[in-house]
């Protein structure tokens, strides 16, 4: 995974990017807008990750997707374009349909955008944003990466410490499950008696005193107050036009959009714009070295 | 700057039958080295826990502890936490967070530090132990010696003035043992912070010390200087002198001459007034003519398809009736081969030929290989997989408990006993099933010198039967003491392999410290007991000790 212009941003602001353009996926029902982000969270997964993960990705997302869409007119019978009937009488309808296909495009975009959260948004960004505010949770999160793969390594030593001793090997069902239960209630006894040693070894470096503070180490430099601006001020702006109803979309009972006029377009183009920032500032950053590359 | 007193302390845990310290006194100095030795249950860890109050055991106390003057617990836990710095033996329990930044900044988080001085001190504390490049890096990546290190840093970032520390080397392989106390001695050299040390591997330790004390059974039984120390030990007799490093040893075998020399360079200096000459070499045993039970032909091994070779065309026999030595630094190979010979991994490449017919490995975690609540429950319950007839079970129990003296530990929890003993107990465990071959991983670590000579003399004892032992292991003494043939495992192949006695006294370096202090007139020696013998047939070893009595003897190994 390449470090791109974007996670080198401050924690914050990616955490508020993602936040936004969430927020706005999940509230909005116009199939422009949906589109747009989805075709955004796709480039955006495909430039941090590379195709071949985008693809895999899509593997299982678009089943989910088709389903979605497919699911919906099978259940929900209202409208007034009538594409076929059903065995029972039902109507299956294109209004349905397309509701369905928009909330598959919804679907789709929050997947794709978690997807790429999930590599932006590493565990010390995460930590940095609570630790102000909750530094006993950042903690917390920090220990339990820690011992979460370390219980799973545990268990799988453990299992293989059993096989070593010299004896028969498990043979059925029952036995192995046996031998699985013991590693696992081994695992736990070890894990406490651990535990105990961490405990001392807090205690010693004086966990419980009160005032816990939490080392931040990124700084919200001055890069990161432009691009905040900027956000803030896309992110204002789509927002204003969705809550003046420049997005709302009806399908039922028949499609109708809303009428396609300034403000409209306005919204439009905000958004746009706020889902391919990630995008546009890799861009920009690429023509900077470009530029320097060039002046050597 | 801080200075500890304590002041006839005696503790003992609740429903414990003898006191776990008795009446100790004792003091340490600012900026002193102090280094705490004893056996493995004589009560060291209590002694240390007592210098901090968050860490100290519930229990029945007398006496005092005094931390500048004051009793510890009248200072408050902040100034505690941040005065005095205590790192345990457990390089792995002891890391809280998963980022190497964010360990080191735990402490400081914790006194509610702020950003910038936090910053300034980690920085300053990563830049002082040279890990300034794994600073980005996953805990779960650092090796144990790179952990403890860690640990220690992470101690230091908060500025203590002294600095406790509790066996901090036992789970490391000698290098990074070595490395580790080398920072512990530059810190207390250049930082002047005061060390308080408790080892049982001495080699390196008691050179560095300013003075020492020994514990055996909850009493203090030397106080002072190193050379004092050796002093008191040698002449009440103790078996704790054992335990000693090898030039003490020796000094004490030839009858303890003028100043002790505690290193190598002083060990040369004594064996220059003595100019011992080398004994007429016994007839070596002819080649071992035991069947091989286990053969390696040119195996490759690499953990992933993409990943780097492990083992790089590694051959090895393993006969009956023979203690097979493998050595070599970390990151060989050595626990791999271990676990292809077992027929845990398989390599891709070479064949393996079994014609054991039970093999039985002892893995680096003895805690991973015990199942119930006590010790005899656990021996029982292997027992019931072996399927034997009930007869025979009872027997075998009794002969692996006698053979690993773990009557006194029967009933207790295996996680309650100490390292040494937790190794005795696996070990039982795998003699139950009287396997044919029998592989030990490191299986000294954390044994003292009087149970390493009887579980030696006990690896002896089954080849005698029979049975093939191959040991991975750091501990280059005991190598020397008990194998048969020794292989060096470098860079995933048996560099070299031969008789033991050839094979150490042909190695520069990975030899024991005998060796290494006797060549010039020695070359062949590679026991601490040859070096003694051969200074003693010499005739100007032979004059009396200055108190006009000789000096009593002992036979160390």
């Amino acid at each position: 995974m390449r470090e791109d212009a974007f996670c080198a941003l401050h924690g914050a602001l990616s955490f508020g990017f993602y936040a936004a353009v969430l927020l706005i996926t999940m509230l909005v029902m116009h199939p422009a807008f949906l589109l747009v982000s989805l075709l955004s969270a796709a480039a955006y997964l495909a430039a941090l990750c590379g195709g071949r993960y985008l693809l895999r990705q899509l593997c299982w997302v678009l089943p989910l997707m088709a389903l979605t869409a497919l699911l919906n007119p099978l259940f929900n019978h209202r409208g007034m374009t009538v594409l076929f009937y059903l065995r029972n009488g039902n109507a299956v309808t294109w209004e349905a349909l397309a509701y369905g296909l928009a909330a598959a495009a919804m679907l789709g975009a929050v997947l794709l955008w978690f997807a790429s959260c999930n590599r932006v948004l590493t565990s010390d960004k995460l930590m940095a944003l609570f630790g102000r505010a909750l530094p006993a949770f950042s903690l917390l999160f920090s220990m339990a990466l820690r011992f979460v793969p370390r219980f799973s390594r545990q268990v799988r030593q453990v299992a293989a410490a059993q096989r070593a001793l010299g004896g028969e090997p498990p043979r059925g069902l029952s036995a192995r499950v046996r031998s699985g239960v013991r590693a696992l209630s081994v695992t736990v006894t070890w894990a406490l008696e651990n535990a105990v040693v961490t405990a001392d070894s807090m205690k010693s470096r004086g966990y419980g005193l009160p005032g816990r503070t939490a080392f931040a180490r990124q700084r919200f430099d001055g890069r990161d107050r432009r691009f905040a601006a900027l956000l803030l001020a896309l992110a204002l702006g789509a927002l204003a036009g969705l809550l003046t109803g420049q997005a709302a979309m009806t399908y039922y009972p028949v499609l109708a959009p809303a009428p396609w006029n300034a403000p409209g377009a306005l919204t439009l183009a905000c958004f746009v714009l706020f889902c391919n920032l990630p995008l546009l500032l890799n861009r920009k950053e690429a023509l900077t070295w470009r530029r320097l590359r060039s002046n050597i | 700057m801080a200075a500890f007193a304590i002041e006839h302390l005696t503790f003992a845990y609740p429903k414990a039958a003898a006191p776990a310290l008795n009446d100790i006194s004792f003091s340490v100095r600012e900026g002193e080295f102090f280094l705490l030795c004893g056996v493995s249950g004589g009560g060291k860890s209590t002694l240390l826990r007592h210098l901090k109050s968050v860490l100290t055991p519930y229990g029945t106390r007398s006496g005092r502890v005094l931390l500048d003057g004051k009793p510890l617990e009248t200072w408050d836990a902040r100034t505690q936490a941040q005065r005095i710095g205590f790192v345990l033996q457990q390089p792995d329990d002891q890391l809280v967070t998963d980022k190497v930044w964010h360990e080191l900044a735990f402490g400081l988080e914790s006194l509610g530090t702020d950003a910038q001085t936090m910053r300034l001190r980690v920085g300053e504390m990563a830049s002082f132990f040279g890990i300034q490049t794994c600073f980005d890096r996953s805990v779960d990546m650092l090796s144990g010696g790179q952990k403890q290190l860690l640990n220690l840093a992470s101690v230091m970032a908060m500025h203590p003035d002294v600095l406790v520390l509790d066996e901090p080397t036992g789970q490391l392989d000698p290098i990074a043992a070595a490395e580790f106390l080398h920072t512990v001695q530059r810190l207390n050299r250049e930082l002047g912070v005061t060390v308080i040390l408790s080892e049982h591997r001495l080699e390196d330790a008691l050179p560095m010390a300013d003075r020492a004390a020994v514990l055996e059974q909850g009493r203090l039984t030397a106080l002072g200087t190193p050379d004092e120390v050796a002093r008191a030990l040698l002449e009440r007799g103790s078996p704790f002198f054992a335990a000693m490093p090898t030039p003490v040893r020796v000094w004490g075998g030839v009858g303890a001459p003028g100043k002790c020399p505690l290193d190598i360079r002083t060990g040369r200096a004594l064996l220059e007034t003595l100019r011992p000459s080398p004994l007429p070499a016994t007839n070596t045993p002819a080649d071992s003519d035991g069947a091989p039970l286990l053969q390696l032909r040119e195996c490759w091994f690499r953990y992933d398809r993409d990943g780097a070779d492990v083992l790089k065309g590694l051959s090895l026999t393993v006969r009956a009736g023979e203690l097979l030595a493998i050595v070599g630094g970390n990151g060989a190979g050595k626990s791999t081969a271990l676990a292809v010979l077992a027929g845990q991994r398989r390599p891709y490449r070479g064949k393996v030929l079994q014609k054991a017919k039970r093999i039985a490995a002892l893995c680096q975690e003895p805690r991973a290989m015990f199942v119930k609540d006590t010790v005899r429950a656990d021996l029982e319950d292997a027992l019931r997989t072996l399927s034997l007839p009930a007869a025979e079970r009872q027997p075998r129990m009794d002969a692996a408990v006698a053979a690993m003296a773990l009557s006194p530990l029967l009933e207790r929890h295996p996680f309650d006993l100490s390292g040494g003993e937790q190794q005795r107990a696996a070990i039982a465990k795998l003699l139950l099933a009287r396997p044919d071959v029998l592989l030990l991983d490191e299986p000294t670590k954390g044994m003292d010198a009087a149970f390493r000579a009887s579980f030696g003399a006990l690896l002896r004892a089954l080849c005698e039967q029979g049975t093939a032992v191959v040991l991975v292991s750091h501990d280059i003494e005991f190598c020397a003491a008990y194998a048969d043939r020794a292989a060096l495992l470098f860079d995933g192949q048996i560099l070299s392999e031969g008789r033991t006695r050839a094979f150490f006294a042909g190695n520069h370096f990975y030899t024991t410290a005998a060796n290494r202090m006797a060549r010039p007139w020695l070359p062949d020696a590679i026991l601490c007991r040859e070096v003694i013998e051969a200074c003693r047939t010499h005739p100007e070893a032979s004059h009396p000790t200055p108190d006009g009595a000789d000096a009593p003897s002992l036979q160390p190994v």
